[in-house]
């Protein structure tokens, strides 16, 4: 605390000048990001998809997304039909 | 490091613990009410904080933000205070200024068109530290506020409530393959290729990089990270690799999976056991045709189910192996001793909640999951993991995250391990669900 107030006078204005460039950069950053531009081509093909679907990408682990349980149960049907169809071309051989 | 009865209350391993323990016990018993959480923006700002409901305004979050800061600065500030004898006020104090900071840098992560491009709220919470500590420096009483550790593993204990074992059938043999096989095998491989073939010194980065790149990125960095008690800056530069790495996977893969026609069930395995964060994974299967978005989604989530094992594994290995004293053999109590303890709350976490309170809710995850873990231990988990990110920015400087490059040693074991993961998962994914189990799905 001491070595911070003992500094001169213009370290510290420069430390703040860095502070609000490295601000404005962040906001920059941010900006980049927040203002819905998806690169074009291929290249953005993803991204326009997230955009027009609706589809959350940040999600860290598989409780934060949204829909989690309804592509569970989505799979828990896909497995069932895959066992009817296997049962039906196995009773189908015999 | 307390090797008596004292360590229940003096080391932060057991305080994690223990506060992990009274939030789930909280929440069992009804006593915690809904936690707020900053909400989604699209060109309002305010409306992240506001509470809609069918497009209409019917509150704010404000107040129960300001009594969930206050309720979380004194439920730590005991903790500290009981550690390590620290003046709780300050501690309130500083734990105040970076609960402000977590909240800005949610607020910035829950913008809509940056939720799309998959930037989570861990890159913002860095970078708004990092802008704080590597210029104006971070004030003395805001460090006193920033207890890293402590934020971690208390979230690491609540992430076991998440972790639910029954999970791990959800796609039967051939997704337990793609998720279980292929994972311990890159950790090894990229470990032994880190240590022996580039000759890293820091092995704690190693690992951290290994589990990021195999099981499922930041989350597994973090748990990994405190199982092996590495560095902050090692923590950053990995989360800061496998963020970049995570969007342009999510961005390529699927491209590349429609440009050569492959099968989009294998392909929907192949991302998911390769990209690491599972909103990622989602928004690239979900490329591919709703079938693919749930097996992709599906496999991602079986191998976040392995966290708590890999934890406890390398939390074992560290003990026994990597910092042993190798003058002596060590005993049990030593690696008792040694041995990071708030693994265990994460562990036995996950094992009541699967085997205790899931059955006792008829087997009903979904009821346990809007009941007890989305409105209260995983959005507590989330705001320690923010706070935590938060306060890593806070304490690290771009110079020694630059001598942590090692001459771009990181960046060189990242790109091989993830490259023979793409190349194992694949060939696994292929075996599963093409040649042994045809017709699971």
């Amino acid at each position: 605390m001491k070595k911070k107030y003992g500094k001169k006078k213009s370290h510290r204005t420069r430390d703040w000048l860095k502070f609000f460039t490295g601000l404005i950069m962040l906001a920059v950053f941010f900006g980049f990001f927040a203002s819905g531009y998806s690169p074009p081509g291929v290249l953005g093909k993803v991204l326009r998809h997230n955009q027009a679907n609706d589809i959350d990408a940040s999600p860290l682990l598989y409780m934060e997304v949204e829909h989690m349980s309804e592509l569970e149960e989505g799979v828990r049907l896909m497995r069932e039909k895959a066992q009817r169809r296997t049962g039906d071309t196995v009773r189908s051989l015999l | 490091m307390e090797k008596g009865i004292s360590a229940l209350w003096k080391e932060e391993d057991w305080w994690a613990v223990w506060l992990g323990f009274i939030i789930i016990g909280g929440a069992l018993l009804k006593w915690i009410p809904s936690i707020p959480k900053v909400g989604k923006w699209s060109s309002n700002p305010v409306d992240a904080f506001m509470i809609i409901k069918d497009g209409i305004v019917s509150g704010n979050i404000f107040l129960s933000l300001v009594l969930l800061m206050l309720a979380l600065a004194v439920l730590t500030a005991i903790g500290v205070a009981f550690m390590r004898n620290e003046n709780a006020g300050k501690y309130i104090m500083g734990f105040i200024g970076v609960f402000i900071l977590a909240t800005i840098a949610y607020w910035i992560a829950n913008q809509i068109n940056v939720k799309y491009w998959g930037l989570s709220y861990a890159l913002w919470a860095l970078l708004v530290g990092l802008l704080i500590s590597n210029t104006i420096g971070t004030p003395s009483w805001l460090k006193a506020g920033a207890k890293t550790e402590l934020f971690i593993k208390i979230g690491l204990v609540l992430l076991g409530a998440e972790i639910l074992f029954k999970k791990i059938l959800s796609l039967g043999a051939p997704g337990l393959m793609v998720a279980w096989i292929v994972t311990p095998v890159v950790i090894i491989f990229m470990f032994n290729f880190g240590v022996r073939v580039l000759k890293m010194s820091n092995k704690s980065l190693i690992i951290i990089i290994a589990c990021a790149t195999s099981v499922c990125g930041v989350s597994a960095a973090i748990a990994a990270a405190a199982a092996c008690c590495a560095k902050k800056e090692d923590l950053t530069l990995a989360v800061g690799m496998t963020l970049i790495f995570t969007v342009l996977m999510m961005f390529f893969m699927p491209l590349v999976i429609g440009a050569i026609g492959m099968n989009s069930i294998l392909g929907a395995a192949w991302m998911g056991g390769t990209i690491d964060s599972t909103g990622a994974v989602v928004a690239a299967g979900s490329m591919l045709g709703p079938d693919a978005e749930k097996v992709a989604a599906v496999v991602k989530m079986i191998q976040n189910v392995l966290i708590g094992l890999v934890a406890f594994f390398i939390a074992i290995y560290w003990v026994t192996k990597v910092e042993r004293d190798p003058d002596c053999e060590p005993n049990a109590l030593e690696i008792w001793y040694r041995f990071p303890k708030f693994v265990i709350g994460f562990v036995a976490a996950s094992l009541i909640f699967s085997f205790i309170v899931v059955p006792a809710m008829n087997g009903d995850f979904n009821l346990v999951e809007s009941t007890y873990i989305k409105p209260i231990t995983k959005v507590l988990r989330g705001w320690f993991f923010c706070l935590a990110f938060t306060a890593i920015g806070l304490e690290s400087n771009f110079k020694d995250l630059a001598g942590r490059m090692e001459g771009g040693k990181p960046m060189i074991l990242y790109v091989v391990g993830q490259s023979f993961n793409l190349i194992l998962t694949l060939f696994v994914a292929w075996l599963a669900f093409m040649v042994l189990f045809p017709n699971a799905i």
